[in-house]
């Protein structure tokens, strides 16, 4: 594995062949985007420790994307310091015969904020487990993730915002559209511990249900263990609802392209959130 | 028959009077003795027997006591490894009346007295149409307004039915539940005493609720009544339960069971207000089948018990049917309430909503765990959840898991969760008006849970607002 490009400030570790490091320095403000090149081998374990400084700012960009089946296993841990403030944005459009395993978990110190955006686009199966940890006062957790199954894919996500220091804040968004006879599992937590009073936090789950052969489960839980809070959930499930076909039918739009305006709008809150990207933004919406 | 059935209004609220002290009263226990605790094929023969059960019926007895040697306790939720089945008495009744008494006058004294503590006969007298009692494992009184009875409802202990009414009874007993549904409805299946029968004929619609009151007295008592309900097409009807239990200091069980069956058109309303004693562990199955076009409406207080794990379940079976499922459950010190809903679209065009308040003090839990499944069958459902907590200090604990899944794209489902305290201000405002804090927050509690209280009758609104109450007692410190 290695960077898109040399960057001040940062610096990429190998411990071994399938183990690195990714060292952001103390104080290091990085506005170009940090591009982290995969191994391109039909199998690939990789296990990833950021450790990002004391009130650096940082963004990371994982792209998983090739023109041949692959078998992704890949471990991220952040270590986000004091006041540092990273968004990691994660691409991952494999073929339809690859398999993606993630597991993503974060420690996040006093005033420190970590930020996934994470667009799962391909693979025939994609797994992951998102665990983010605030231990120091004021952390600010984020998740966005968006899933797209169609055909055959199968997808299963995990995703938690652990809260244990006071004045905790953060949201979970996660939307998942299903097409084909695809199978999307989306669960969501929030936790806070008795140490977490003055929390803030809210976690919403959104699906799209698009085809009759789709199936699509979510569990949005809660686990509150002080008073002092502020938690609350969403979870929803629509489809391309009859009349709204027929009213977009009687505006020339057909079925396939109502199909297409119901999915950007649905993922639209999301795509916003990288509209300072426009690269990226693009890669998404052509390939969603 | 019913001789305290005579209508007047009463001065006060029924209910008003209630005090922990009332609940926690006991009678003299002395019958306890006669019978054995623990669970075996000897005791569930020796029920049978003693009720004179046909044959299908010890069978079936049997058959569960089979499946609770195979199934595990549930590896999920609250810890139940404790309850130890033999410290549990299974089977016991304090009087001898086959089928209750048919007058109020002749149920013996201190059975009587209990229930006139917790102000029974007299909300038969104001607003219930008919009424049942049971006390340990038998029922005690049963009584129903003569002008339903002409009309063909029937409303007995599910005791006398067997007898009475075997070919109903056998059509519908645990098809609903089935015995091997999990570990306590084994339970349930091999050592059910006492409980409910009610029929509502085609087209009848019973205007006023019918209620029975579930009671244990003995220290390690164990109860497992059974409520069988039947409402055909086009009926209509309200049930009301009440349950309650003295504090001894040692474990008790609740393993009841309700069935519902919805006809077409049919709609059924189940209340009930659960305020077992905090040794108790209350272990209920209650579930509805609902038909085409039929309505089922479920509303239910959880106040008492340690462990309680309950959640209601309507399974929308007939194209066009519905649910609506109201709870409360507030967990005290030392309690854990793990309750819920669950919802099965299978049928068209069928609808659902839930809407549940939990309240958690002194370092009490309250988990909400439903499950919301929509098959491919079910074409264009709908369901709304809404789940409201209050967690009252920082010991205490809320938690939410709910399960959703959508086998059908035409489905709308939507999942709200909350979870918060009392406002400051709130209650800054109502202390700077010369309010006493507890009061305070008694009254921003009972505003809390109000949309599903006033669901209830009158006289039990004022009741569930009177154990709200005791509740809240003492939470300033």
């Amino acid at each position: 594995m290695h960077l898109n490009a040399d960057i001040r400030g940062v610096i990429l570790k190998k411990i071994s062949n399938t183990e690195y490091v990714l060292d952001i320095a103390k104080n290091s403000v990085i506005h170009e985007s940090i591009g982290l090149i995969f191994p391109a081998t039909d199998s690939c374990s990789i296990q990833l420790t950021i450790k990002i400084g004391e009130n650096a700012l940082a963004s990371v960009i994982e792209k998983f994307d090739a023109d041949t089946d692959r078998n992704i296993d890949y471990k991220l841990t952040v270590q986000a310091d004091k006041n540092s403030q990273l968004k990691v944005i994660t691409l991952q459009n494999l073929t339809p015969k690859s398999t993606f395993n993630e597991s993503r978990s974060t420690d996040v110190k006093a005033g420190g904020r970590v930020h996934f955006l994470n667009f799962q686009l391909g693979a025939k199966s994609a797994k992951g487990v998102i665990y983010q940890k605030a231990s120091g006062t004021s952390g600010d957790l984020n998740v966005d993730l968006l899933c797209r199954a169609k055909g055959d894919q199968n997808y299963d996500f995990d995703v938690t915002n652990s809260y244990d220091a006071k004045n905790g804040q953060g949201k979970i968004f996660v939307k998942g559209i299903a097409l084909g006879q695809s199978r999307l599992k989306m669960n969501g937590a929030i936790k806070i511990t008795r140490k977490g009073g003055g929390t803030d936090t809210y976690l919403k789950q959104d699906s799209l249900l698009l085809s009759d052969q789709a199936r699509v489960s979510a569990t949005p839980g809660l686990n509150i263990n002080t008073n002092d809070v502020k938690a609350s959930h969403g979870a929803s499930i629509t489809n391309l609802s009859d009349e709204l076909l027929f009213y977009l039918n009687s505006r020339g739009i057909n079925k396939n392209e109502a199909r297409k305006m119901m999915m950007t709008g649905f993922a639209a809150e999301q795509i916003d959130k990288i509209s300072d990207m426009p690269e990226v933004k693009n890669y998404i919406l052509t390939n969603l | 028959m019913n001789t305290i059935n005579q209508k007047h209004q009463p001065a006060k609220p029924i209910f008003s009077d209630l005090s922990r002290e009332t609940f926690d009263h006991k009678n003299q226990s002395d019958y306890i003795k006669k019978f054995r605790k623990g669970l075996s094929k000897d005791l569930i023969e020796f029920i049978s027997k003693d009720k004179d059960e046909p044959d299908w019926m010890l069978a079936h007895r049997i058959r569960a006591y089979d499946y609770i040697q195979t199934i595990p306790l549930p590896k999920w939720g609250p810890d139940i490894s404790h309850l130890n089945f033999d410290e549990i008495c299974f089977f016991a009744k304090a009087a001898d009346k086959k089928g209750g008494y048919e007058s109020w006058e002749e149920v013996p004294q201190d059975i009587k007295y209990t229930f006139e503590r917790l102000g029974i006969p007299e909300a038969e007298r104001a607003v219930l149409a008919g009424v049942g009692a049971q006390y340990e494992s038998e029922a005690i009184y049963h009584s129903l307004e003569k002008e339903l009875t002409d009309q063909g409802v029937i409303f007995c202990d599910l005791d006398v039915a067997v007898h009475d009414h075997p070919e109903l009874v056998k059509k519908y007993f645990m098809k609903c539940v089935p015995a091997n549904d999990h570990k306590f409805a084994a339970v349930h299946g091999a050592v059910w005493s006492g409980g409910t029968f009610l029929y509502i004929p085609k087209g009848v619609k019973v205007e006023k609720p019918l209620q029975s009151y579930f009671r244990m007295n003995a220290m390690n008592m164990g109860q497992f009544e059974h409520t069988l309900i039947i409402i055909e097409d086009d009926a209509e009807g309200h049930y009301i339960e009440g349950c309650s239990a003295p504090k001894y200091g040692s474990q008790a069980l609740h393993a009841g069971c309700v069935e519902i069956f919805v006809g077409e058109g049919a709609k059924f309303r189940y209340s009930s207000v659960e305020n077992w004693s905090r040794d108790t562990y209350n272990l209920n199955t209650k579930r509805a089948v609902i038909e085409k076009d039929g309505t089922m409406e479920w509303v239910g207080g959880n106040m008492g018990s340690g462990v309680t794990m309950l959640y209601p379940c309507s399974i929308l079976k007939g194209d066009g049917s519905s649910s609506d499922h109201l709870g409360i459950a507030f967990a005290n010190t030392r309690q854990i309430q793990d309750t819920g809903a669950k919802v099965y679209h299978i049928g068209k065009n069928t609808s659902s909503r839930i809407t549940m308040k939990s309240l958690s003090k002194g370092g009490g839990q309250s988990v909400y765990r439903g499950v919301l499944h929509v098959a491919k069958s079910a074409d264009n459902a709908i369901s709304q959840v809404e789940c409201d907590a209050l967690i009252l200090d920082p010991e205490s604990i809320s938690d939410t898991i709910p399960d959703i899944k959508a086998d059908n794209h035409t489905a709308t489902i939507n999942h709200e969760a909350r979870v918060g305290r009392l406002n400051e201000e709130d209650i800054f405002y109502l202390t700077s008006r010369g309010i006493p804090k507890e009061q305070a927050e008694a009254m921003i509690v009972n505003g809390f849970i109000n949309p599903i209280v006033r669901e209830l009758p009158l006289e039990y609104a004022v009741e569930m607002n009177r154990l709200i109450e005791l509740e809240m007692e003492n939470s300033v410190g």
